[in-house]
């Protein structure tokens, strides 16, 4: 469950370490983000080794898909599954990823959601 | 239809589809585990070696697999004679069962005969070709050079 004010990693080579979500997209009045929802948020923390094509600084506003989350998510088939982090992607506003590589193992609710293209970046799917 | 299982990452029990939890570590490897008192136990770094209901101790402590000692025995090849083209089984037996002696002296007679026969065969020959030899006229090979060379340098 992400919400406004929660700080998520990036699991990703865009240079980001940490975002503050701002705001949860799709629906009205919507409060947590699982798997898959994208959200607005703010640049808080940088690695030091920055992605310097990308050029993103510390306060810039981004678009990011939610990939893991610390509160459980379950399963049709009754199975459940939880990370031990809360993490994101940045990716523009038609989900497309602006950074070349995943680093983490994504889960497979993401094909649904149309991130399809995410998956494929992946180590490994779940 | 074969269920497919997982195996639980700190008691090794049999996880069937529906049931236990999935932990994804921070480095990507999921731990599937089956029950909140493995979950609670594992979080706390308990060693499963150290438990006796885990499968890891009883492993370890060679419970439950193979009581009672029984040994592995091993399979005998039992030999069966059978028949060779023309000889029959009967006939392979008797021979196994001769003495020694008997068949040193009948092999002894036979390399005795084979080489009386030989003897004989040499001395024909030699006849033939003496007679053969007087009969042939003298006729010198044609010289020549080899007809196959190539012409190469002269010496």
């Amino acid at each position: 469950m992400i919400q406004t004010q929660t700080i998520v990693d990036v699991v990703d080579n865009s240079g980001v370490k940490t975002l503050r979500c701002i705001k949860v997209l799709g629906g009205f009045k919507k409060r947590y983000g699982v798997f898959g929802n994208l959200i607005r948020a703010s640049i808080q923390e940088l690695r030091q080794k920055g992605n310097k094509k990308l050029g993103l600084k510390k306060g810039d506003l981004v678009f990011a898909v939610v990939v893991q989350t610390r509160s459980q998510l379950k399963r049709k088939d009754g199975q459940v599954f939880k990370f031990f982090k809360n993490s994101a992607v940045i990716v523009d506003k038609q989900m497309k990823p602006l950074a070349t590589r995943v680093l983490t193992p994504l889960c497979n609710e993401l094909r649904h959601k149309k991130s399809i293209k995410l998956l494929s970046l992946a180590p490994s799917i779940l | 239809m074969v269920v497919k299982t997982d195996k639980c990452a700190f008691s090794e029990f049999n996880i069937f589809p529906g049931h236990g939890m999935k932990f994804v570590k921070r480095d990507g490897t999921p731990l599937m585990v089956i029950s909140r008192k493995a979950k609670s136990l594992m979080m706390q770094r308990k060693k499963p070696a150290k438990l006796t209901w885990t499968q890891r101790w009883r492993i370890m402590n060679k419970k439950g697999l193979a009581e009672g000692g029984v040994r592995k025995r091993t399979r005998r090849v039992v030999k069966v004679q059978r028949a060779i083209v023309g000889t029959s089984a009967d006939d392979i037996k008797k021979l196994r069962t001769q003495k020694p002696e008997l068949r040193s002296a009948q092999r002894e007679a036979a390399l005795r005969e084979t080489k009386e026969r030989n003897k004989a065969k040499k001395a024909e020959k030699i006849k033939n070709k003496a007679v053969a030899k007087a009969n042939q006229p003298k006729v010198k090979a044609p010289k020549g050079g080899n007809k196959n060379a190539r012409g190469g340098a002269k010496r």
